[in-house]
């Protein structure tokens, strides 16, 4: 942890502090990352993008059904139906990943040096 | 290969083993591209480097890591004609650091798989609930405070909330206070406050 930079500038915090030097070590592993041109890498790399887009779209997905479903403009039926869908695809997900030998923290776009699209 | 680092103004020390190349009156801090396959090594070193051009700039305008050029002649060709942009942006962050922000926690919630669509749905309206609530009351005041800010638009578990903020230099310390002081109402949760750092988030301008 010598080397982390979170853990250094660390300003202030509340809770857990040992949970959040799990958490900060995650995040070092987490730096960008790009396709290796290497044949036997450049599928992996490709799922990984693949599946990082579907991820992020099944979160826009869901994250919307939830909002309408909070709101209470969905009955009983449409919510047990998008449940199913998002259920499916979540489970869909955990096969395409466990496949390609794929974690949770693998399926990320990293926008910039510190910043992380999921 | 030179590697580009940083924009900067006002820099009154240049860290060891860095040039600067001016562009169209912007100052591109740039240095000899480092050959390293460990990304994770990479980037701490361009991270240090950044964070160094921050202590000694009145304004720097972080670059991604990874951006080479053949040589110098290369970096006036594909800066000079985004200058005015990154002159306006490295104007924004003058005198400003980006302070994150980070809330992880489990959410307590039934613990058992859902076995129906409606159960999965219910299961995760609570996460979806308690994001909602935190960016009303600890990411709200803290924006009303900052010059801008940059929420993720997700987190995934245990993150529930990831947000930068663009501070004054010199109100860092109170920044930090109020978001302790903010964080305190929920004690089952753990808030980090990180700082100061360059100003990453908001390199890329307004969305």
């Amino acid at each position: 942890m010598r080397d982390d930079p979170v853990l250094t500038k660390l300003l202030g915090s509340t809770g857990d502090l040992d949970g959040v030097a799990r958490r900060a070590g995650g995040s070092v592993n987490a730096f960008p990352s790009r396709i290796g041109a290497d044949p036997e890498t450049v599928e992996r790399g490709l799922a990984q993008l693949v599946l990082t887009l579907v991820e992020l779209l099944r979160q826009l997905m869901e994250r919307q059904a939830l909002r309408r479903m909070d709101e209470g403009v969905l009955t009983d039926d449409e919510i047990d139906r998008m449940g199913e869908t998002f259920m499916k695809l979540a489970e869909r997900m955990d096969e395409l990943k466990a496949e390609f030998g794929l974690e949770d923290e693998d399926l990320n776009l990293q926008l910039g040096p510190l910043g992380s699209l999921l | 290969m030179i590697r580009l680092y940083a924009f900067v103004d006002g820099l009154r020390r240049l860290p060891d083993g860095l040039r600067v190349i001016r562009v169209e009156g912007l100052d591109a801090v740039v240095g000899e591209a480092l050959n390293c396959d460990d990304q994770v090594q990479a980037a701490l070193v361009h991270g240090r480097i950044i964070e160094s051009l921050r202590e000694h700039a009145e304004a720097v305008l972080p670059v991604r890591l990874g951006e080479d050029f053949a040589d110098e002649a290369a970096v006036t060709a594909a800066v000079a004609p985004r200058a005015d942009g990154l002159s306006g942006r490295l104007e924004d962050v003058r005198g400003c650091v980006e302070i994150g922000v980070r809330v992880v926690g489990e959410v307590s919630s039934s613990g058992d798989e859902p076995r129906d669509g409606a159960g999965y749905m219910r299961k995760r309206l609570e996460p979806f609930r308690l994001r909602n609530a935190l960016e009303e009351s600890l990411h709200a005041p803290l924006e009303r405070r900052a010059k801008a800010a940059r929420v993720a638009p997700f987190g995934a578990a245990p993150l529930i909330l990831e947000a930068s903020y663009l501070v004054s230099a010199g109100s860092v310390e109170d920044f930090a206070d109020e978001a302790v002081e903010l964080a305190a109402a929920w004690p089952r949760l753990s808030v980090t406050c990180t700082g100061p750092w360059a100003p990453y988030s908001f390199a890329e301008g307004e969305d």
